[in-house]
């Protein structure tokens, strides 16, 4: 399964915690779908860290395509110089 | 039964803690005032004359500086064991509720830990994204806690 953005992982993970609870899949599942978010989730962060550190607007594709059209909140705040 | 002090026309029968002591009669006897109705006169004057108070402590302030510090230092020192009893209780509730919860402010100050991020960089999907992985990890730590126990039953059984 592809993921574009992160309300499809997000969505994504949320339905495996229900499918865990209701009994369908098993926890080690869910384990390898949370370690999967965690990779990508902290190299957003990274990338974050990295555009304050230096500055500039961050530009995170995968966060601003959950928009769907409207530009990022990132590049709403702030102001380009 | 605490004994009735003073009848006031608005308030009716007031007891010793509705009332504010004010001086002696002249048989030396106490004399008390309604609270609630000093309340709203000292707050009708207040509003009535509250540029003229805000200038005369303005400059009560800047003229006894060092009293000022004086007092500020006696208060603090006072009330400082007080006061960090309280607030480590307080943030502890509110730290507990907000874990339960997994609030906004929460999961942002998961993600700034150990970062030169500001709460304000972060945007609101990456916190809904990190809030679904909290939830995620709570299971997991969950379940696995149960399969432990389950486990530590049956090697106590055999």
């Amino acid at each position: 399964m592809k993921i574009k953005n992160a309300e499809e992982l997000r969505n994504h993970i949320l339905r495996k915690i229900e499918e865990v609870d209701s009994g369908k899949i098993d926890i080690e599942e869910l384990s390898i779908t949370s370690k999967a978010g965690e990779t990508i989730y902290s190299s957003i962060k990274l990338e974050l860290a990295y555009s304050n550190m230096r500055g500039e607007i961050p530009n995170i594709d995968f966060l601003q395509s959950c928009n769907k059209g409207k530009p990022g909140k990132l590049l709403e705040n702030k102001k380009v110089n | 039964m605490t004994e009735i002090i003073k009848v006031c026309k608005r308030h009716g029968e007031l007891k010793r803690e509705d009332v504010i002591k004010q001086g002696k009669n002249k048989i030396n006897e106490a004399r008390f005032k309604c609270k609630s109705c000093m309340k709203e006169i000292h707050h009708a004057n207040y509003e009535k004359n509250k540029d003229k108070i805000y200038v005369r402590t303005r400059k009560w302030k800047k003229d006894n500086a060092e009293r000022l510090n004086e007092l500020r230092l006696k208060y603090y020192w006072q009330y400082k064991e007080k006061d960090h009893e309280k607030k480590i209780e307080r943030d502890r509730k509110y730290h507990n509720k907000s874990s339960m919860e997994l609030n906004d402010v929460y999961v942002k100050h998961v993600i700034t830990k150990r970062t030169n991020l500001k709460y304000s960089d972060i945007p609101d999907e990456l916190v809904k994204l990190k809030r679904s992985l909290l939830e995620a990890q709570r299971k997991i730590r969950q379940n696995l806690m149960v399969n432990k126990g389950k486990k530590l039953n049956e090697n106590k059984k055999c």
